[in-house]
């Protein structure tokens, strides 16, 4: 499905990673686990080649997905390929808008039917449908930070994209919540990339783990 | 430090909103008398005519805003297309000259725009159109020419600013540069963009440099945008100029006093769509 090879990064003079090499499984969980400034989050910014958009990087190696090289494809063909390879980020990034439109807006881009069916099914997946169910159109700005972290991923959700590139997805949910968003992930068809601090948290969820 | 800081700047905050309440307090006051010798409805006349004691503002009142307006939507066609282009593009070139352009243009004097509009679009429009000479046409581009560096400078920085912010995240989800700016920045943005629009209108009904050397200042009502006419702070202009201590001297307080009103409102209105 996604295939790194000899992948190294370096900012300006300060190398990030060196020949790195994974190979991701499709429909399944990978995760990559590693130390705070190890270069997880900036993998994730290859994978999608949002890195173009970062100054003075230097990025040598393939990244091969479906048999493509991204690091060769020209940016009109990544819109089109980051729509199936969705980051969802540490911080939220929510857009300023109603829960409901941060939903919506995107889903009306790529031209998804069935908007307001999916839009309850994407929160209903990530247990935030209860909780904000009177509420959607009010400002996202308004939830918490772990309800937040829980609309990103629902956006992703909703999407339906082929792999899911999750950074710290949990960090800020609770305990309970933590391990009801994991059992999703594991039952959720897709191919998924956790990166993590710790390998016991990713241990639950899965067994292709690599340490960065 | 940061509370001295403070106190000094709201010092000097209260001092100008004071000295401008004060500056309008004492035009009304300055134009008191016209009320007692006329009818509101003489300042409101299309006649001006100082021999029969008719003091009516409304022909310069109707060309300020026709002039007004003119430049503002001929400057934001260019803003906006300007602003759009510099966001768009991927020709680093042409963005650092558009960026450079419109730096440019922001320190040119007005007099030097004025100058150069007699010396290129007069002799330009006198071709096509024999009888028009300077106009309101000549006036209203000369006018946008102004008013372009101060749209664009605003637009621009809030492009710049949703495109910081919220850039990665919406290109994060599959969204093209074009989705980005059309169905995300553009939407985003218009009210501070109607912000900038108000300011700038501001600008333009306040500007007399240009109105008084392009437009032609006749006091016959204009009929069409070649028609020569004179807006209100030519108006003020040119009897402050020319004569002192006469009932046309005060009625240019009323003047005043319509001008610094007008702007009170469009401020009045920037803040109220802010807050909305």
């Amino acid at each position: 499905m996604l295939n790194i090879k000899n992948l190294s990064l370096s900012y300006g003079d300060k190398h990030i990673f060196e020949e790195l090499n994974i190979e991701i499984k499709e429909n399944e969980i990978t995760a990559i686990v590693g130390a705070s400034g190890i270069g997880k989050s900036s993998l994730f910014l290859c994978i999608n080649q949002m890195i173009r958009y970062e100054k003075s990087y230097k990025l040598k190696g393939e990244i091969l997905y479906k048999g493509i090289d991204l690091m060769k494809e020209s940016e009109d063909n990544l819109t089109k390929i980051r729509k199936n390879i969705i980051y969802v980020s540490q911080q939220p990034d929510i857009l300023p808008m109603s829960i409901y439109e941060n939903l919506a807006f995107i889903a009306r881009i790529h031209k998804i039917k069935n908007i307001d069916e999916k839009i309850n099914a994407a929160l209903e997946k990530v247990y935030l449908y209860d909780e904000i169910k009177d509420r959607l159109h009010t400002d996202a700005t308004s939830l918490s930070g772990g309800q937040q972290q829980r609309l990103i991923l629902a956006r992703a959700l909703l999407l339906e994209p082929e792999v899911l590139l999750l950074d710290e997805p949990t960090a800020s949910l609770n305990e309970e919540l933590s391990h009801k968003i994991g059992l999703m992930l594991k039952e959720h068809k897709s191919t998924i990339i956790i990166i993590s601090h710790f390998k016991s948290q990713v241990k639950k969820l899965t067994n292709n783990v690599y340490s960065l | 430090m940061n509370k001295l800081f403070s106190k000094l700047l709201l010092f000097f905050t209260g001092f100008s909103s004071s000295l401008v309440i004060f500056i309008f307090l004492l035009l009304s006051y300055l134009c008191i008398d016209l009320f007692n010798l006329n009818d509101i409805s003489n300042f409101l006349s299309f006649d001006w005519d100082v021999e029969k004691e008719k003091f009516g503002i409304a022909t310069m009142l109707f060309s300020t805003m026709a002039i007004s307006f003119n430049a503002l939507f001929l400057a934001f066609v260019f803003s906006f297309s300007i602003c759009s282009i510099i966001f768009l593009s991927k020709n680093r070139y042409l963005i650092f000259f558009l960026e450079k352009t419109i730096l440019l243009m922001s320190a040119i004097p007005t007099v030097i725009y004025a100058f150069a509009a007699l010396m290129t679009i007069v002799p330009f429009i006198s071709t096509y159109k024999p009888s028009s000479t300077l106009s309101i046409l000549v006036a209203s581009i000369v006018l946008s020419l102004l008013l372009i560096p101060t749209m664009s400078l605003i637009f621009l920085n809030i492009f710049k600013t949703l495109s910081l912010k919220y850039q990665s995240t919406c290109l994060n989800l599959g969204l093209s540069r074009d989705d980005f700016f059309f169905k995300f920045v553009l939407k985003n943005s218009y009210k501070n963009m109607t912000g900038g629009v108000i300011l700038a209108l501001s600008r333009a009904i306040g500007d007399t440099m240009i109105a008084l050397m392009l437009a032609g200042n006749a006091l016959s009502f204009p009929t069409s945008i070649f028609d020569s006419s004179r807006t209100l702070t030519s108006h003020i202009a040119l009897i402050f100029a020319n004569d002192f201590d006469s009932m046309a001297f005060k009625a240019i307080f009323f003047c005043a006093v319509l001008l610094l009103g007008s702007n009170f409102i469009l401020i009045f209105i920037i803040k109220s769509i802010r807050i909305k």
